[in-house]
C-alpha cells in the first residue's frame, strides 16, 4: 500500500502516529507514581483507566486514622475562582450524599497544576454484568442486585443529584454481594464544559447524544439501560422487558418521570410473577401503563389542588369575615407567596415545567417553610399546618403529619382558642394517624380528653363529637378489643339522626370490622355493604373511604368461606389502591396482606405466600420492622408457607415476628397468637407432635383471653390440639377432641381446610 | 462552484468568527478526545469527534453555519488544518531544533513519517482544489472528518453517487499527481 492510499484510507489517520503526537504535545496528562501525594492520601498503584481519568488506589495515613481510598485524577479542569468556587459547593453536595449502595465520596481538591481529583470509598469487587455473569444469576436475583441502584439514585435525585454516567463499569458489587454505584454526580464536578458533555458510547439517552444538558429522565434512561445490559440474553418475563423498554423509551416522556416509579414498577415485576402470566393483552399494557405513572404523584396532584383550594377557599373566609382590607391584602399576599415560592417551585426542582410531582417530598418541605415564611401569621400559618398535615397524612406521611397538625393546633388554638371546631379537628386527626405501638397506649387517653374538651365547647351533639367517639371504638378495635369495639359504635348509632352520612358510613366500617374479628361474619359483611353504599353516595366510588368499605366486604367474604370472590374483587382493590394511595401505603399494604391471606384459604398458598412476603416487607420498611402489622404478616406468611410445604422458610418468618414482637412485651395479643398458632401449625405438619400439642394448649390459654367462647378460632385451636395428640402420645384423648371441634365446626368454612379434612379422617377411624 | 462551497467560502472569508470557533472547538474536543485515547478507553475516532464537537456547536448558537450536515464540511476542513500545520511544525521542529529530541522512539519516527506524508497530500488537494473543488471536499470529508460516504453527500448537499464519483475520482487524481 502506497503511502498516499494509506493516508486516504477513511479512519486511518486518526489511529496514525501523527494525531497521537499532536495530542500528547498539546494536552499533556501527568500520571501519578506510587507513592506519589494527592492531598492527605498517597497512591499505592493505578486501578483503572476511564473515559474521564485514571483510578488509583490510595491511602491516608497522617497519624489520625488509616483509610484506603479510589483516587480519581481527572484532565486539567478550567481554572478560575468561580470554577474553583462551585467545584467546591459541588462536592459538598456529594459529600452528603450518604447512601449504603453509594460509593461515598471522601474528599477531593485540585493540584498545584491544575489536576482536579476525588477520593472515593474504595470498592473492591467486579462489575455488576460481569459479577451476574460469573455467579450465573437468574433474572430474578440480577433484578434485585440491581433493585438497591434504583433506590439510590432515586436517593439522590431527592437530593437534586443526577448520575450522568449509569453504567456497568459505575456499578460494583461488594465482597458481601451488595452493589454500589460509583462516580455520582462527578460530571458535574468537574466544572468543565468538555467534560459534562461527555459521554459514554452505548450509554447515552437520546437527547444526550443529541447534546442536551444531563437530568433525571437521562438517568432513568441510563437505568433501563444498565438493566437491560445486566439481564443480557437472559429468558425475562414480558413484564420485565416492558419495565426496561419504558425506562428506555426515546422520548422522556414516554418514560417513567421517577426513579421511584421505575422501582415501584420493578418490585411489581417481582411480587407479580405469579400472576405475570396474564396474556400480553391490549388490556394488560394499558394497566401496565397505568400502573406505571407515578401513582404517589397522580393522588399527589388531586391533594395539591385540594390544598391549594383549602388555602383559597380560607383567605375568602377571612376577607368575609374580617371587614379589613388591609388585613386580607396582608393574608392574600402571604398566602399567595407561600404557594407561588414555596410551594409550586418545588414541584419539578429538576425540570422545569414537567408534570412530574413528588407531591409528598413537596408538602413534608413546605413545613419549615411555613414556618418561617408565615412566623407572624399564626392563623394563616395553623390553616396551611392543618391543610399541610391532612394532605401529608392522606399520602400515609405520618411523621410529618403529625409535626404539621401539631403545630396547627398550638397555632389555632393561640389565635382562635382552644375550643375552636378547627383546633378540636387538627387535634383529632393527629390522633387518627397515630398507628405505632407507643402512640396507640396513649391514643386513647387523648381521645377521651378531647372528646371531654368538646362536649364542653361545642355539645355533645355535635357532629365533631360523634368522629371522637367513632375514634374511640376505633382504639378499643386497634388494641385487639373487640367486643368494647363493638359495643362502642352500637351506642353510636343509636345517635343516627345527628350523624353525618360520611360519618356514618365511617361507624358502620369500623362496625364491620369488628364483628368480622369477632367472628359474625353475616352481621359484618351486611354492615360492610351498608358502609360502602353510604360513602360510594356520599363521596363517590374511589374515594379512600369507598374503597377501605371494599376491603371490609372482602374480609366478611373471607370468614365467610366464599374466597374465590374475596380474591377476585380484592385484585380489584389492591390495583385501585395503588393508584389512589401509591404502593406502600399502609392502607394498600392491608389489602396486599388480605390478598395474601385470602389466596392461601382459597388452595393457592404459593400466590399467597408471594403477596404476603410483600406486605411483609413493605410493611416492615413502611412501618418499622417491630410494627405489630409486619409481625402479623409474616404470622401468616408462616400458614402460607406451611401449606406450600416450605416449613423452613415458615420458621423464618416466624422468628421474624417473634423478634417483632418482642420489641413490645405485653399488647398484640392477635399478631402474639397468629405467630403461637402457626407455630404450633408448624410443628404438627413437621410431626413434631408433643411441641404440637403443648404450642396448641398455649395458644388456646392466649386465644380465650381475646375470644368469647364457642369463637372458630377456639375450635381450630382444639382441632389442632387434638390431631396432636391423636398422632402422639394420647391418640384416644385427641380423637375425642378432635369429634368435639368437628361437631362444633359443622360445615363451616375455614382457611385450613386442610387441617379440618385431616380431622375427619381422624374422626372417621374407629 | 457548488452552494456548499460558496457557503465554505462565505464561512472562511467573511465570517471568521465562525470559522475560528469550530477551529477551537475541535481543538477542544481534540483535548477531550485526547484524554480518552489516554486513558485506554477508547480510540480516537474522527467521526466520533465532529459529531460532539457539532453538539457543542449548536449549543452555543450555531451562527454563521446552516446546519449540522454543513458543520460537518466545514469542521472536515478545519480538521485538516488543524493537522497539517501541527505536521509542518513537526518536521520544521525536526530540522531546526532536532538537537533537542535526543531520543526518538518508534512512534516519534513514525510520526515523523506521517508528517511529511501529510504535508504533500495537503499541497496536492491545494493544487487539486484548482481544478476541481468538490473532489478536495470529498477528501477532506471522507479523510479528515471521517464522514462516511452518505454523511459526505448529506454535508456537501450532493447525492451518494456523485459523491462516490468524485471520491473515486479524487483518488485517481491524486495518484496520478503523486507519479507525475
Amino acid at each position: 500500500m502506497s503511502p498516499l492510499d494509506r493516508l486516504l484510507e477513511p479512519g486511518r489517520l486518526f489511529q496514525g502516529a501523527l494525531v497521537q503526537s499532536l495530542l500528547r504535545e498539546r494536552w499533556p496528562t501527568r500520571e501519578l507514581h506510587p507513592g506519589q501525594a494527592v492531598g492527605p492520601f498517597r497512591v499505592v498503584r493505578e486501578l483503572a483507566r476511564g473515559g474521564m481519568g485514571i483510578v488509583y488506589l490510595a491511602r491516608r495515613a497522617d497519624g489520625e486514622y488509616e483509610q484506603t481510598v479510589a483516587v480519581k485524577w481527572l484532565p486539567c479542569g478550567a481554572q478560575g475562582d468561580e470554577r474553583l468556587a462551585q467545584f467546591r459547593r459541588e462536592r459538598q453536595i456529594l459529600a452528603g450524599l450518604s447512601h449504603p449502595h453509594i460509593a461515598r465520596l471522601v474528599d477531593g481538591g485540585r493540584s498545584d497544576d491544575g489536576h482536579l481529583w476525588f477520593a472515593m470509598e474504595h470498592v473492591d469487587g467486579l462489575a455488576v454484568d460481569r459479577h451476574a455473569d460469573v455467579c450465573a444469576l437468574s433474572w430474578r436475583e440480577r433484578v434485585n442486585l440491581l433493585l438497591p441502584i434504583v433506590e439510590a439514585v432515586q436517593f439522590a435525585h431527592g437530593r437534586l443529584v443526577v448520575h450522568r454516567d449509569i453504567k456497568p463499569s459505575n456499578v460494583l458489587v461488594d465482597a458481601e454481594g451488595r452493589a454500589k454505584l460509583l462516580d455520582f454526580g462527578i460530571a458535574a464536578c468537574t466544572a468543565d464544559d468538555a467534560a459534562r458533555a461527555a459521554f459514554t458510547p452505548g450509554y447515552a439517552s437520546p437527547e444526550q447524544r443529541a447534546g442536551a444538558p444531563p437530568d433525571v429522565a437521562g438517568d432513568i434512561w441510563q437505568l433501563g439501560r444498565l438493566f437491560e445490559v445486566v439481564l443480557g440474553d437472559a429468558r425475562v418475563p414480558a413484564d420485565l422487558a416492558a419495565v426496561v423498554a419504558k425506562a428506555r423509551a426515546p422520548t422522556p416522556a414516554e418514560r417513567y418521570p421517577s426513579a421511584s416509579a421505575l422501582r415501584a414498577d420493578l418490585a411489581r415485576v417481582l411480587a407479580y410473577r405469579p400472576v405475570a402470566a396474564w396474556p400480553a393483552s391490549l388490556a394488560h399494557r394499558v394497566e401496565l401503563r397505568v400502573r406505571a405513572h407515578p401513582l404517589v404523584a397522580l393522588g399527589g396532584a388531586l391533594t395539591l389542588v385540594a390544598f391549594v383550594a383549602v388555602v383559597a377557599g380560607f383567605m375568602l373566609n377571612l376577607a368575609r369575615q374580617r371587614d379589613a382590607a388591609e388585613r386580607a391584602r396582608n393574608v392574600a399576599v402571604a398566602v399567595n407567596r407561600f404557594i407561588n415560592d414555596d410551594l409550586l417551585p418545588g414541584t419539578d426542582p429538576v425540570r422545569p415545567g414537567s408534570g412530574d410531582i413528588r407531591v409528598v417530598e413537596l408538602l413534608a418541605g413546605a413545613l419549615d417553610k411555613v414556618e418561617r415564611r408565615l412566623a407572624d401569621m399564626p392563623e394563616v400559618a395553623g390553616e396551611i399546618n392543618l391543610g399541610l398535615g391532612r394532605s401529608l397524612a392522606g399520602l400515609g406521611r405520618y411523621d410529618a403529619a403529625d409535626l404539621a397538625l401539631g403545630r396547627a393546633a398550638a397555632q389555632l388554638a393561640a389565635t382562635r382558642g382552644a375550643g375552636h371546631d378547627s383546633v378540636l379537628r387538627a387535634r383529632l386527626a393527629r390522633i387518627q394517624i397515630r398507628i405505632g405501638d407507643r402512640q396507640m397506649k396513649a391514643m386513647e387517653a387523648d381521645t377521651l380528653a378531647l372528646r371531654h374538651d368538646a362536649v364542653a365547647a361545642i355539645g355533645a351533639d355535635a357532629p365533631l363529637v360523634a368522629e371522637i367517639d367513632s375514634q374511640l371504638a376505633r382504639a378499643a378495635f386497634l388494641r385487639d378489643d373487640f367486643t368494647l369495639c363493638r359495643t362502642r359504635f352500637d351506642a353510636l348509632l343509636t345517635r343516627h339522626e345527628s350523624i353525618p352520612r360520611a360519618v356514618l358510613a365511617d361507624i358502620y366500617l369500623g362496625l364491620s370490622v369488628c364483628e368480622a374479628r369477632l367472628g359474625d361474619a353475616v352481621p359484618a359483611l351486611a354492615h360492610a355493604r351498608q358502609a360502602h353504599a353510604l360513602s360510594a353516595l356520599e363521596s363517590g366510588a374511589d374515594h379512600p373511604l369507598t374503597l377501605e368499605t371494599g376491603i371490609a366486604i372482602e374480609t366478611a367474604l373471607t370468614a365467610l368461606g366464599r374466597y374465590d370472590e374475596a380474591v377476585a374483587e380484592l385484585r380489584d382493590i389492591v390495583a385501585r389502591l395503588g393508584r389512589r394511595y401509591g404502593e406502600e401505603h399502609p392502607t394498600t399494604l392491608t389489602a396486599v396482606h388480605d390478598l395474601g391471606f385470602t389466596l392461601t384459604c382459597a388452595g393457592n398458598p404459593v400466590e399467597g405466600a408471594q403477596w404476603l412476603r410483600r406486605a411483609a416487607d413493605d410493611r416492615g420498611r413502611v412501618m418499622g420492622r417491630d410494627h405489630p402489622w409486619f409481625a402479623m404478616s409474616q404470622a401468616v406468611l408462616a400458614m402460607a408457607l406451611i401449606g406450600s410445604g416450605d416449613l423452613d422458610a415458615a420458621a423464618g418468618a416466624l422468628d421474624a415476628a417473634d423478634t417483632a414482637l418482642a420489641a413490645h412485651p405485653g399488647g398484640n395479643a392477635l399478631a402474639r397468637l397468629a405467630t403461637l398458632h402457626n407455630r404450633a401449625d408448624l410443628a404438627l405438619a413437621a410431626g413434631r407432635n408433643d411441641d404440637a400439642a403443648r404450642l396448641f394448649a398455649r395458644a388456646l390459654a392466649d386465644a380465650a383471653a381475646i375470644y368469647p367462647p364457642g369463637h372458630q378460632r377456639l375450635t381450630m385451636l382444639e382441632l389442632g390440639r387434638g390431631l396432636a395428640l391423636s398422632r402422639g402420645t394420647d391418640p384416644d384423648a385427641g380423637r375425642v377432641l378432635v369429634v368435639d371441634a368437628l361437631a362444633r365446626l359443622g360445615d363451616k368454612p375455614d382457611c385450613r381446610a386442610g387441617r379440618i379434612a385431616q380431622a375427619r379422617q381422624v374422626a372417621a377411624v374407629r | 462552484m457548488s452552494e456548499i462551497t460558496q457557503l465554505l467560502g462565505e464561512v472562511r472569508a467573511g465570517d471568521g468568527d465562525a470559522w475560528n470557533r469550530v477551529v477551537a472547538l475541535l481543538y477542544d474536543d481534540l483535548r477531550r478526545l485526547a484524554q480518552r485515547v489516554k486513558a485506554g478507553a477508547h480510540s480516537l475516532d474522527a467521526t466520533a469527534l465532529v459529531h460532539e464537537c457539532w453538539l457543542r456547536f449548536a449549543d452555543g448558537g450555531a451562527r454563521g453555519i446552516a446546519d449540522r450536515a454543513h458543520f460537518f464540511a466545514v469542521a472536515s476542513r478545519a480538521m485538516r488544518q488543524i493537522l497539517a500545520n501541527h505536521a509542518r511544525d513537526r518536521l520544521a521542529l525536526k530540522r531546526g531544533g532536532g538537537a533537542r529530541r535526543t531520543t526518538l522512539d518508534d512512534v516519534d519516527i513514525a510520526a515523523d513519517r506521517e508528517a511529511d506524508e501529510l504535508v504533500r497530500l495537503d499541497a496536492l488537494l491545494t493544487q487539486l482544489a484548482r481544478d476541481d473543488e468538490r473532489l478536495v471536499r470529498v477528501v477532506d470529508c471522507r479523510v479528515f472528518g471521517g464522514l462516511s460516504e452518505a454523511e459526505t453527500a448529506d454535508a456537501l448537499g450532493l447525492s451518494l453517487r456523485t459523491v462516490q464519483r468524485l471520491w473515486a475520482q479524487a483518488r485517481a487524481r491524486l495518484t496520478a499527481l503523486v507519479e507525475a
